[in-house]
């Protein structure tokens, strides 16, 4: 896929993408000091929301950049190694929404064997939480990491958030589209998505069940959850890599023993799995509360899952979902949630954390404005 | 933020002007200099009368121009007595300016005063300004230097925005940073709905500044908007806002996280506003420089030794070396 105008965490960071782990290192602390609170260079340049998304733009490039395996999938993401192109077959150019479904299972799963369920309620994703667990080396080293595709999930919607401001080359970054809309202007502003693209990003996004490659796989990882698994479609035409990829998971075949019962597997799963299935974000998708949340039970995750992936209290995201914005923390703080909680969900975090805030104003103004399309 | 309503606009002398090396006859100086910083006493003057005289050390003919109205006093730094005729003079007399210069007792510098007694000198009307810059741009000589007073007046603005090179001093202090940052927003803004005016979208871009309340939007955002609908008129405004690239000068230096401010202001600039910034070196703190102005004698002069006189000479080069052939032009 072409990558797009959207600055990469090395522009970002001012630095070359060749640039050695010293350099990067040197290039974080320049930028702490260039932009930190600390810095005279700042003062009373821009106002502190603008400051604020900066310097979590920042902290996000020191903290992929600096983590040498991260670093390398997120380098196949943006296309500097040869990253694989079987991902990227399913994302043409201009998709903003590439399928985003099997990683966040990755981590799912990943979390859900160190701290084995205790939970009945959370029985139903067993299987795929089980199988998933050699995806989970999207935040571990390894040939196979699934950083690219994950990283490409976001590329590609940031870059459709982002369409309207490439024909300002002015700005060396994306600043404009990373400004927040929510204080500075009406709502009508958010809407820059060229109309075409959301019937681009649901043409692509629709028909690729990506999803059921989990159930697929989990079986002959499996035994128990054989069966109780059947409702899922097949996906054919699995990625040879995909194969590659469930090497490092083997050994773990020993701890089924942690799993759950079989029976407790068809409850909530099938619904959860469908919808997902089903869930076609347009481009322009405006997030509340409530499709944050549709978005989250797609990928079978738990609030308290996301709570501990992502470090976000579980209150936060319950009143995030329920959008009790009173309750709420302050803008700045709220803009790094929702940022973080976008990344879990495969989300774009600048269109998430603009869209959220947004509705979040409008209802300060007065007017339940929210709306969450579907 | 004060935000500069389309009515303020008078008609600035456009970026649109020929250099003097595309057009041999004419008679203007080679390249302008001003030098602002929007607070007082971050040694603006020092620093044009001490670049004044390392401009014309290095073999350049260099008229130096007191432009700050109310407050002129740089024959002080100097070490003359007050030129008898001055600014005031080609605003109400339509003197030439070139008459008024006056002999600095250093070779290859004169001055033009711009001390002015009248109550509204201060202030010129935008017909009288419009002279004034019209003969600035006339003057003959190699460097034009022009000392602007503080604030954000509209004809300190206009000088700014006239000269080749907008020399922007700032001292690694809250107050200073904010007063700099404050006067090139407010310049770089001029600049934008000036343009704007004459490429006819000034409606345009006075939809997208005023469309974000009152926070301020970045040039990139205008131009975009302003490319929703004229594409080309775009494409010169971003010409023209890129044109604005400033050269910085941080004065009072003592420490070495003082050493990194400009540099630091320089990726800040770009970061925010997408716009370059020259960086032309830091002046230390040395007592030499105020010792010498209570003297009343040049620094570069009175201590050439001193640390600060060679920073000084450092900051002129760096100035000179902007105008050779390009290096990489941007």
């Amino acid at each position: 896929m072409t990558v797009s105008e959207e600055p990469t965490l090395y522009d970002v960071l001012e630095v070359d993408p060749g640039s050695s782990h010293e350099e990067l290192r040197a290039a974080v602390e320049r930028a702490r000091d260039t932009y930190g609170t600390e810095s005279l260079a700042v003062y009373a340049l821009v106002d502190e929301d603008q400051l604020g998304e900066l310097r979590a733009k920042l902290e996000e490039a020191a903290e992929v950049l600096l983590d040498p395996a991260r670093r390398a999938s997120y380098d196949r993401s943006i296309g500097r190694i040869g990253a694989s192109t079987l991902w990227a077959e399913d994302d043409d150019d201009e998709v903003p929404l590439p399928p985003v479904e099997v990683a966040p299972h990755a981590r799912r799963a990943e979390l859900q064997l160190e701290t084995a369920p205790e939970d009945g309620e959370e029985d139903a994703l067993a299987v795929p939480r089980q199988h998933a667990l050699d995806l989970a080396l999207t935040d571990t080293p390894g040939p196979f990491g699934k950083g690219p595709e994950r990283s490409e999930a976001a590329t590609g919607s940031e870059a459709s958030a982002a369409t309207p401001s490439s024909a300002a080359p002015l700005l060396s970054g994306d600043w404009a589209a990373a400004v927040p809309a929510e204080q500075k202007g009406p709502p009508g502003q958010v809407e820059a998505v060229p109309p075409g693209v959301a019937e681009a990003a649901r043409a692509v996004v629709e028909p690729e069940p990506v999803v059921a490659e989990v159930p697929v796989v989990a079986r002959g990882a499996q035994e128990p959850a054989t069966g109780s698994v059947s409702t899922i479609p097949e996906r054919r035409g699995l990625p040879p890599a995909l194969g590659l990829r469930m090497k490092p998971a083997e050994p773990l075949g020993e701890i089924p023993a942690a799993e759950p019962p079989p029976e407790a597997l068809p409850e909530p799963g099938p619904r959860h799995r469908e919808h997902r299935l089903r869930l076609d974000l347009p481009a322009d998708a405006e997030f509340n509360g409530e499709l944050l949340r549709r978005v989250r039970e797609s990928y079978g995750l738990s609030l308290q899952q996301v709570a501990e992936r992502t470090r976000i209290t579980r209150i936060h995201l319950e009143n995030v979902e329920a959008d009790r914005y009173d309750r709420l923390p302050a803008t700045v703080y709220l803009r790094g949630i929702l940022v973080n909680l976008a990344r879990e969900l495969r989300l774009d975090p600048a269109r998430v954390s603009k869209t959220y805030l947004l509705a979040a104003q409008r209802s300060h103004a007065g007017g339940s404005l929210v709306s969450g399309r579907t | 933020m004060k935000r500069y309503g389309l009515n303020n606009v008078v008609e600035l002398p456009g970026r649109t002007r020929p250099r003097a090396e595309d057009a041999p006859g004419s008679r203007r100086a080679r390249r302008i200099v001003a030098v602002g910083g929007g607070k007082g006493g971050i040694g603006k003057s020092l620093v044009s009368a001490n670049l004044g005289i390392a401009l014309a050390r290095a073999g350049h003919r260099v008229t130096l121009v007191d432009a700050d109205l109310g407050g002129a006093n740089l024959h002080t730094c100097l070490g003359i007595s007050q030129p008898q005729g001055t600014l005031s003079d080609v605003i109400t007399h339509g003197k030439r300016i070139e008459s008024l210069a006056t002999a600095t007792g250093i070779e290859n510098l004169t001055l033009v005063s711009g001390a002015m007694d009248a109550l509204d000198a201060a202030n010129p009307r935008a017909q009288a300004r419009a002279r004034l810059v019209e003969q600035l741009q006339t003057l003959d000589a190699d460097y034009l230097v022009l000392d602007l007073g503080a604030g954000t007046s509209l004809h300190t603005i206009d000088f700014f925005l006239l000269a080749d090179h907008g020399l922007l001093v700032l001292l690694p202090e809250p107050t200073s940073v904010e007063n700099a940052y404050r006067f090139l927003k407010a310049a770089l803004f001029r600049r934008l709905q000036h343009t704007a005016q004459t490429l006819g979208v000034a409606h345009l871009a006075e939809a997208a500044l005023g469309s974000q309340g009152s926070a301020m939007r970045t040039p990139a955002e205008v131009v975009k908007a302003v490319a929703e609908t004229q594409p080309e008129a775009a494409v010169q405004l971003e010409r023209s806002l890129r044109d604005f690239r400033v050269k910085l000068v941080v004065n009072q230096v003592r420490s070495p996280a003082d050493q990194s401010v400009g540099r630091a202001v320089v990726a800040a600039w770009k970061k925010f506003f997408g716009l370059d910034m020259d960086y032309l070196g830091a002046i230390a703190y040395d007592d030499a420089a105020w010792q010498t102005v209570r003297k009343r004698r040049p620094l570069l002069v009175d201590a050439a030794g001193s640390s600060a006189a060679s920073n000084l000479v450092t900051v002129a080069e760096a100035l000179v070396a902007l105008d050779r052939p390009r290096s990489a032009g941007r």
